[in-house]
Formats: C-alpha cells, structure tokens, sequence
C-alpha cells in the first residue's frame, strides 16, 4: 500500500512539471514587451531596457522558467510586472473566498444530489424517479453564469432578500459573510447537482442489484434503511471519483461565478491580470488551478486505496 | 519640445473621467481644502458624529500600484489627486485654476519665470512642513527621474530650472512661455509628495491631502482615513472607501441594495431609469475631458487619402450612437476638445453626418469595396460604439472586422504601440490632449506640420491669445478629419440623496472627495 | 425511455441545426448592422422577440447564435476527434511503458479544463472564436485518447483480430478495416457529449468577452448585453439562456440515448 500510494506521488510530481513546463510555454508566446507596455507611450530605448532588467524579462528562457520554478518550491511565485508586488501576496486573499466559494457549493450539491440521487434510484420506475431524473437533466443543460445572473436579478435585485454580488470577508462580518456567498455558491451548485445526482442514481442502482443489500432487505430492513447502511460505503467508490471530476469542474466554475457576482477570488485575479497580460501572475494563478485539479485527482486515487482494501495490493 | 508630449491616455473607461468629473468642481462652495487658499488658518475641527463616519465611492478600474505617475493609467490618481497629494494650483470644477498649496502666484513678463509663495501652514501628513524645497525636488523629480511615466515627465520638459528662493518661495523657469504647463501643475503630473518617501509612492501614502492610505485590499477596495496632521480644514469622513466593480451592473445592482453612497460613473446608462426616485438617489450630469475617439490610423494606405477620412466622419451618425450606446447621454463633438476647454467652439458641424456625400466621396477615391481592420478597446462603450459605427460604415459600403483589443495591454501593443490597426475606438480621458496630434509617432500616426506650428504658437501665446489660436489648432485637425470624434463621454454619477458637494463636472485626473458631505 | 431521450435529443438538436442553417440565407431583418428600429423594444410584431440596446432584432440575432454555437461546436468536436482518435488507437498498440507515459500525459492535460485553457490563450492570442475553438478542442482530446484506446485495445484482444494479424493484415489494415468501426460508436457517444460541454464553455466565454467577436451575436455575449438593460428589458436575459439550455440539453440527451442504444445493459444504470 505505501509502495502504491508512492509511485502515485511521484507520478504526481512528475506530472506538476509537465504542467509547469506547458503553462511557462503558452505564456511565453504572450505579445507585447511588458517593459514598454508598462512604461507607457514615449518611453526611449534606454528606460525600456532598464525596466526589462529590472523585471528579468531580458534573461534567457531557461533560466526563467528555472527562477520560476525554483521560487515556488519555497512558495515564491515571483513578483508581478504591473503591480511590482509579489504573486504569491496578490494570490493569498484570493483562496479564502473561491476556496469557500468550491468548498461549499461541492458541499450544498453533494447535499442536495445525495437524496433526490437515492430517491431516483429506489423509485426509478415510478414518477418521483423519472422526475428527478428529468429535473436534473435539464439542470446539467443550464449554464452556471446563466443561473447566477438570474438568482442575483431576483433575489438580490427585486426581492431584496439577499446581496446581489459583492463579498464581505468572515473576519469583518460572519452573517455578511455568509448572505453574501449565498447566492453564488446556490448557482453554482443547483447546476452541479444535477450532474451529480445522475452518478448518485447510478451508484444506487448498482447497490440495489448487490448481494448485501438483497440480504438486508429479507433479514428485514426497510428499503432506505438497508441503502443508508449498507449502500452509502459501498457507493462511496464511485462517488468519491465523481466528487473528484466535481471539484474541479467546479473550480473552473467559479472563475465565471465570481465574475457574475463580482467576487475578489482567484479567476477574477486571472482576468484582471489576463488584461494587463501580467505573466507572472497568469502564470502562477494557472498553475495553481492545475496544481489543485491534479492534487485531487491524487487524493482520489488514493482515497480509493483507503476505501476499498482490495485494491491495496492490486496494481491499477 | 512640445512635440514628445504624449498625452496617452487611454484610460480605461469612463470610470476615469467620470471619476475625475465629479471631483472638482464644487469646490468653490464648500472645499475644506481649497479654501485654505485665502491662508493659514489651519483645522477648524469639523465636529464628527461619534459614529464612524464611511463614505463608499464604487468606481471601475483599480490601480495596479498607488504611485501616480507610475504609468499611463489615471486609476491611482482618481483616488489620491488632492484627496491624499496636493498640488500647488487646483483645478476647479468650470476649468478654472484655484490656489491649494500654493496662496498665489506671479509670472515674468516674458512669461516664463513663475514665482510661487506657498502657505506656511502646509505640512505632509508626516508632520513634515512642504517646503519650497520639498516642492523643487518633486518637480525635478518628475521631469529627471527614469521611473516616472513618459507623459508626466512630457509635461515637465519645458522647465528648464527650479529654485527654492526661501522656505516658502519657488521660482520655477520654462524654457519658452507655456500656457498649458500651469494645468499640468494642478493635475497628476503636479503631485507633491514628502520627497523623504519617494521611493515608497508605489505603497504609501506620502502627501500632504486631508486623507491618507488606511488599507488596500487587492481585487476589491482602497481605504483611506482621515489625515490627522492635516494642515486645513480636516476631511469630513473617517474613512472614504473606493470599490472596485469591474461590471457595471454589479456596480449598479451595489447601489440598489445600499451597499455603497456614490456610483463615481455609470457605465451602463441605460440603468439609469432604477435610480429615478429622487427621494432616495441624486443623479449628476455633467462634463468629462474625455473625448470617445474613433482613432483612424492616417499612416495605412486606405486612410492617407482625406476624402476617405471625410467619408468616414460622415458616415457616422453621433446622435444615433449616442442614443444607442450612451442612452442618450453625453454631447456630440467635432474635434479633440470637450466643452470645458478653454478654447471649446462647436465644430461637430465640420464632416457631419451625410451618408450620401460619404459615398460619393469614396467613389470619388476609388475606395469602394474597401475592408478595415477595427480593432476596438474591449470596453463596454468602445464595444457597444464599435458595432454602431460598423453598422453606419457598412452602410456606405465600408465593411469592417472588429477584433476587440483586452484593455490596457493588448489595445496598448497592437494599437498604441505598433500602430497595427486601421480603426479603433477608445476614450481620451486626459485633460488638453489636442497635444497628441503634434507627435507623428503617436498611434494616430497623424503627420501634419501646419497643425504643430500651429499648436506651438497657441502654447506660446499671451494668455488672451491663447483661446483664439488654440481654435485655430482644433479646427484644422477637424477639417482634415485626423480622427472622428464621436462624442464626450457624459460624467453620469448617481449618489444616495444625502451626498452632497459633488461637482457634476470632472475636470482633472482625481475623484475629489474633498468637497463631499453627507446629510 | 432511451428511445424517448433519443428521439427528444434529435429533435432539439435538428432545431439548432435548422436555426443555424436557415440564419445562413434567412433572418427577419440583418442580425448584425440594421439598426434601424427602436431600441430596447419589447416583444411586438415585426420583432418578436424584441431589440437590443442598438436597435437590432433579437430573433434574428437568436438564430444567428445558433451559428455560433454549432460552429464552435463542430470545429471543437472536430479537432478533439481527429487529434485523439488516431492518438488513442496508436497508443493502444504501443508498449505497455510507452503507453503509460502517453496516459500520464493525458492526465496531465485534462487538469487544464476548457475554460482554464481558453482563457489562457485568449489571454496570449487574444479573444476570439478560432482561439475559444482550438482551446475546447484541445482540452478535449485526452477523454477521445482514452476512449480510443480503451475501446482499441478490447478490439485488438479479439479473436477476429488475431485472426487477421496471422493472416498478415498491416497495423494500419487493422486500425482502419477493424478497430476504427468498432469504436466508432464510442466516439460517437463521447463526441456528442462533447458538444455539449463545448456549447458551455463558449457560451461561458463569450460572456467574459473572450469568445466570438462582434457584431456577430453570441449566445453568451448577447447575455452579457441582456445584463446591462435587464432593468426595462429583463427578457432579454431569458431568451438566450433558453437556448443555450435547450442545445446543451439535445446533444447530452442524444449522447444518452446513443449509449443505451449501443449498449442495453447500462440502459438500467445511466
């Protein structure tokens, strides 16, 4: 087991450098001088070299893709040309709002997904099942930004009940906190509910058909109760690797969620830099992203290990 | 020497201009900090409610660095011109100069020799008092320093010498008389700041304005408090809050649910019909500097031939875009001047809207069947204005592909640096830009002698003469149809209706929240 | 149910298509430069789904999405197919070593989702159509190498096939005459599913203002344009949200539909 979960970690940190490599390549053919695009018109030769030597701009590739890479292993993710601050201070207030913006709605639709999920699976030759089946196959068709403009023009807008955009740190305002991610992590996770409900279904079903859960059943325990006791575990495989998948689709959901409700989290730091075309902080912001889908998809692999002790000795 | 001025300003949206309006000009009726001007008499303290007292101003674009003269953006300046740096003059809300740091001033009879005699009472926030020494060395600064922006150092390269004469009198020598280098004094380029911090700007605050950097807080707002030390009147708030909304209607949505006081400009006029309830909302109208530009590129083959350049201007109907894009906001204009220029005369009527003398002008070209590369700002304005003058363009058979340049630093590569472009669109929120016309390297790639020799003669000028020969200037680049300017962008502010001392007109760089009070 | 989801899915998608096509010799009035009619109109004959802040018709401009949607769509799909397909056939003819680094490979390229690639490259090649087309489609080719490779390599274990290599039928007979009809199906399924997430991801930035350029509407930026008039006009928000739902939902259903039909024993599980 320790050799497995090993081997995965190194084919993790092989894969962060071919990441880094790939990101540090498409930057490279970003156009435009930052020097001169930062100094503005008029700017002589002279000063525009100045300033190039200053960023670092003037070294040669390799040797900035190696400071690149060596500063993030010590957690330095080097300085942004626009701002002359460093990336790694620009990044930091941004984790707390997407961190919470991802973590509670993968939370708010594993809650909503895992009911009307079982629900569809034990019901599903009658109405509720195919309802909730319908339901969420029309949920999956809706854009997010889509759900997000509409629940802040009428939550927040004509009925007032909730902010329409805007963030209010937890340390200010705890309440002011938590009415104001309301809305966007309800967008985004309505939507990814619906994606999820779909694996929920099929997982239940699969437990259905089990032994275990035939056996529950006769010795006596109600159709819910056998599935709460046995089926949750036994489903857990397959729904950890779709919470997974969810994850990251959810990251990448909410750069266009904070954009919607005007949230100062990591995607609204990527396209505010994306405009200024700032490397070092695009760079960083997607590596970062990247760093956390592959990190995930590593823990779900190994979590595999953990939940299920078959595998423990199985090669993949 | 004027030549080199490039005046770039391609501030990102109205946000900058809008911002910019509203500051000055209500001075003159209840600036704490201009009123100094008559002297001395420092701090008579306001009386503060015990409360907190929070003034949230939501403006667009946010800096990327608190130093004002970094770079060509005018984001840092919205929110520090004369709030936290002072200038020696200040200009006021109907164009005109006031006094700030400096109590008065006189100049040579040859025009150019400026004395200034600064108020003794100044001080930075540091306790420090401004000087006229202090003062020289920002001036020196700015024109010498290698880290300063090209436009800024532009607009300090006719002074030839600066002097501290005594504490509090500076003597300040041009090299030829300047009619619009006093200007330049009372807008960002005129800053004064502790020289003690000038390699802290990008950070701190360091001047000697009635409020100072309390936090920043990246991707969302900028604090600033009360200056303690402050030499005047002292400001009215404990802390004036600028949020950042990158979207409009976020901006909006914001004001209806009461989460901020003043919406410092409003991009998405035709929201304007929910802040209707006067009871609740104040709405200003007013001027900006900003000219919203169709920026033709006179270097590319198509365009080096006037009577296309004519075509095009008349192709345009101003009106209809303004109806269209600005919800009929905003005044039509005919050359690179605002209405709050000194030397505005209405020359809108100079290649006006006539789609039939467009065509025949074309056909009189041979330049039917021509296809342009219109590469617009990707702002919400230049976009929405883009799809309006394609539609007036396709109209006389002109056909156009849009590219929609990120704003700053794509727009700034392709267009603005490489002149890769035959038609563009961005705003001019700088304050007398008819300068940019004079530098054949600027993006307009505009090469004519006549209309510099012209210029420099109105700089020149005595003063009476300045006016009449600077609409001489406008009026050439007019008739030569250099660009087309489409309109000036209207300073929309909407406040709460206990805001009051905003000016409607936003006539420099800064967003003045000196003069605001709230009931 | 599958045959119901089926024929729902064809249908919706044949409505893009139709939109689509007809938008291409037919709309009510020019989508893109007649301005010509009162601005921020409400639904009312001759324009029946109202005007936009510029004055153009927004049914028109409703079918002309469509074009927008279905060529990013097809383009998108089109690249992830033909870069994956071949790549995924090959691998599963490789060594066991070599085919593992090609799938490392892959999982390294699919933590770059489609927006995330997207808006890095608009952000190096600038905004537009043709950059939000390769970057979908590239994020889409590890799910076909994959695919490709899983269905390859079962075809390859086959008895027909080993018959057919003992025979002395080349690699290249093989993949073309055996395994690429046996995938074909689920290449199929994925491509349709595909279409779908593309629709999305375009619609998505378009709204950001990274993705197909103006005047030519877009379903995402005519929703971005909703957003700023939503106070007199709020259907103007409605409309092209219904269709990016109404798309997204045909291909996903007929990619459903497809699978159950190739494949009846997951008709239960899916």
């Amino acid at each position: 087991m320790i050799a497995t979960v090993a081997r995965r970690l190194g084919v993790f940190a092989l894969s962060l450098v071919g990441a880094s490599l790939a990101i540090f390549i498409i930057c490279q053919a970003l156009p435009g001088d930052p020097a001169r695009i930062l100094l503005g018109d008029g700017a002589s030769a002279e000063q525009i070299a100045a300033k190039a030597h200053e960023l670092g701009t003037d070294r040669p590739a390799i040797v900035r893709y190696l400071t690149w890479v060596a500063g993030m292993l010590r957690g330095d993710f080097g300085t942004s040309y626009a701002s002359g601050v460093a990336v790694s201070g620009l990044i930091g207030p941004t984790l707390p709002v997407t961190g919470a913006l991802a973590g509670f709605s993968l939370l708010v639709s594993v809650v909503i997904a895992l009911p009307f999920g079982m629900l569809a699976a034990l019901r599903r030759r009658r109405w509720e099942g195919v309802a909730v089946s319908a339901v969420a196959q029309v949920g999956m068709a809706i854009p997010a930004f889509w759900a997000g403009i509409l629940l802040s023009i009428l939550f927040g807008v004509v009925w007032r009940v909730l902010p329409p955009n805007g963030y209010i740190p937890l340390t200010t305002d705890p309440i002011g906190w938590a009415r104001s991610l309301a809305l966007p992590v309800l967008a985004l996770a309505l939507v990814q509910a619906a994606v999820l409900v779909r694996y929920v279904r099929s997982a239940f079903i699969d437990v259905l058909s089990e032994d275990y859960y035939r056996t529950a059943r006769a010795v006596g325990w109600s159709r819910w109760g056998a599935l709460l006791r046995h089926g949750v575990r036994n489903a857990s495989l397959s729904l950890v690797t779709v919470l997974g998948l969810q994850l990251a689709s959810i990251l990448v959901g909410a750069i266009v969620i904070e954009q919607v409700f005007v949230l100062p989290g990591l995607g609204s730091l990527l396209l505010t830099y994306v405009r200024q075309k700032d490397v070092m902080v695009i760079q960083g912001v997607v590596m970062l992203l990247v760093l956390a889908v592959l990190l995930i998809n590593a823990l779900v692999e190994v979590s595999y290990v953990l939940i299920d002790p078959r595998l423990r000795t199985a090669e993949r | 020497m004027v030549t080199r001025t490039p005046h770039a300003r391609f501030f990102p949206r109205r946000l900058a201009v809008a911002l910019t309006a509203l500051t000055l000009a209500a001075i003159s009726a209840c600036s704490p900090a201009s009123s100094s001007s008559t002297g001395s008499s420092a701090g008579t303290p306001t009386v503060h409610a015990p409360a907190a007292k929070t003034l949230t101003v939501a403006a667009t674009a946010e800096p990327s660095t608190l130093d004002m003269t970094a770079g060509p953006a005018v984001a840092p300046a919205q929110v520090q011109l004369y709030n936290v740096y002072e200038t020696l003059v200040k200009i006021d809300g109907d164009g005109a100069l006031q006094p700030l740091l400096a109590q008065r001033w006189s100049v040579s009879t040859d025009r150019t020799v400026y004395t200034f005699y600064l108020n003794p009472a100044s001080k930075f926030a540091s306790g420090e008092p401004v000087t006229a020494d202090a003062v020289a060395k920002n001036i020196e600064r700015i024109r010498t320093s290698k880290t300063v922006g090209a436009k800024y150092s532009a607009a300090m390269a006719v002074v030839t010498g600066e002097k501290a004469v005594d504490s509090s009198t500076l003597e300040v020598t041009l090299s030829r008389p300047s009619n619009t280098w006093l200007y330049s004094m009372a807008d960002t380029a005129g800053m004064i700041a502790d020289p003690a911090s000038f390699d802290k700007l990008g950070t701190e605050s360091a001047g000697s304005g009635p409020y100072m950097l309390d936090k920043w807080t990246r991707g969302d707002s900028i604090a600033l408090k009360r200056n303690p030390n402050y030499w005047a009147n002292p400001g009215r708030f404990d802390s004036v809050v600028f949020k950042y909304f990158p979207d409009p209607n976020a901006m909006n949505a914001a004001m209806m649910a009461g989460t901020i006081d003043i919406i410092s400009n409003e991009q998405a006029p035709d929201a304007l019909s929910q802040f209707a309830d006067t009871a609740k909302y104040t709405l200003l109208e007013g001027a900006t500097n900003m000219e919203v530009t169709l920026g033709l590129n006179n270097s590319s083959p198509a365009l080096k031939d006037l009577k296309v350049r004519q075509a095009i201007a008349m192709a345009i109907d101003k009106k209809k875009l303004i109806t269209n894009t600005e919800a009929g906001h905003g005044t039509v204009i005919g050359s690179m001047v605002v209405p709050t220029d000194p030397y505005y005369e209405d020359l809108s009527g100079i290649n006006a809207y006539d789609p039939a003398k467009a065509k025949q002008l074309l056909t009189e070209a041979g330049a039917t069947n021509l296809t342009l590369r219109f590469k617009p700002a990707a702002l919400p304005y230049a976009t929405a204005a883009a799809q309006q003058v394609a539609a007036d363009l396709k109209a006389v058979g002109i056909n156009t592909t849009i590219q929609e340049q990120q704003f700053p630093a794509a727009w700034v590569d392709a267009v603005y640096i490489k002149a890769d472009y035959d038609l563009t669109i961005v705003g001019h929120a700088e304050a007398r830009d008819l300068v940019t016309y004079t530098n054949p390297e600027y993006y307009w790639r505009y090469n004519n002698p006549a209309f510099t020799a012209q210029y420099q003669a109105a700089d020149s000028a005595a003063a009476d003469a300045y006016a009449p020969e600077m609409k001489k200037a406008a009026k050439i680049l007019a008739d030569d149809a250099a660009s087309v300017w489409l309109y000036m962008m209207p300073n929309l502010v909407v406040t709460k209706a206990t805001v009051t001392g905003l000016s409607k007109n936003a006539t420099t760089d800064s967003f003045d929240v000196t003069t605001i009070a709230t009931r | 149910m599958s045959r119901l989801q089926l024929r729902l899915g064809l249908v919706l998608v044949a409505l893009v298509a139709v939109m689509a096509l007809v938008s291409v010799f037919w709309t009510p009035f020019d989508a893109l430069y007649n301005t010509s009619f009162p601005r921020l109109r409400p639904p009312e004959w001759p324009n029946v789904l109202g005007t936009d802040r510029l004055g153009r018709d927004v049914f028109s401009r409703l079918l002309v999405g469509a074009q927008s949607c279905l060529v990013v769509g097809v383009i998108s799909v089109g690249i992830a197919t033909l870069l994956g397909v071949p790549a995924g056939i090959v691998t599963a003819q490789l060594p066991k070593a070599a085919s593992e680094v090609v799938m490392r490979a892959t999982d390294v390229a699919q933590a770059f989702p489609a927006l995330l690639l997207a808006i890095l490259l608009a952000g190096v090649f600038g905004g537009g159509t043709v950059t939000a087309m390769v970057a979908i489609g590239l994020a889409a080719v590890p799910q076909f190498i994959r695919i490709a490779r899983a269905g390859a390599l079962s075809v390859l274990a086959s008895d027909y096939v080993l018959a057919a290599r003992s025979c002395g039928s080349s690699r290249l007979t093989i993949a073309r005459t055996h395994v690429l009809p046996n995938i074909a199906p689920l290449v199929g399924v994925q491509a349709s599913v595909t279409f779908a997430m593309a629709i999305l991801a375009e619609a998505a930035l378009s709204y950001l203002g990274l993705g197909t350029q103006p005047p030519t509407p877009s379903w995402g930026s005519m929703l971005k344009d909703a957003q700023s008039v939503w106070y007199g006009s709020p259907l103007q928000a409605v409309w092209p949200g219904i269709a990016i739902a109404l798309a997204v939902l045909g291909f996903n259903l007929l990619g459903d539909g497809l699978r159950d039909l190739l494949d009846p024993k997951l008709r239960e599980v899916t």
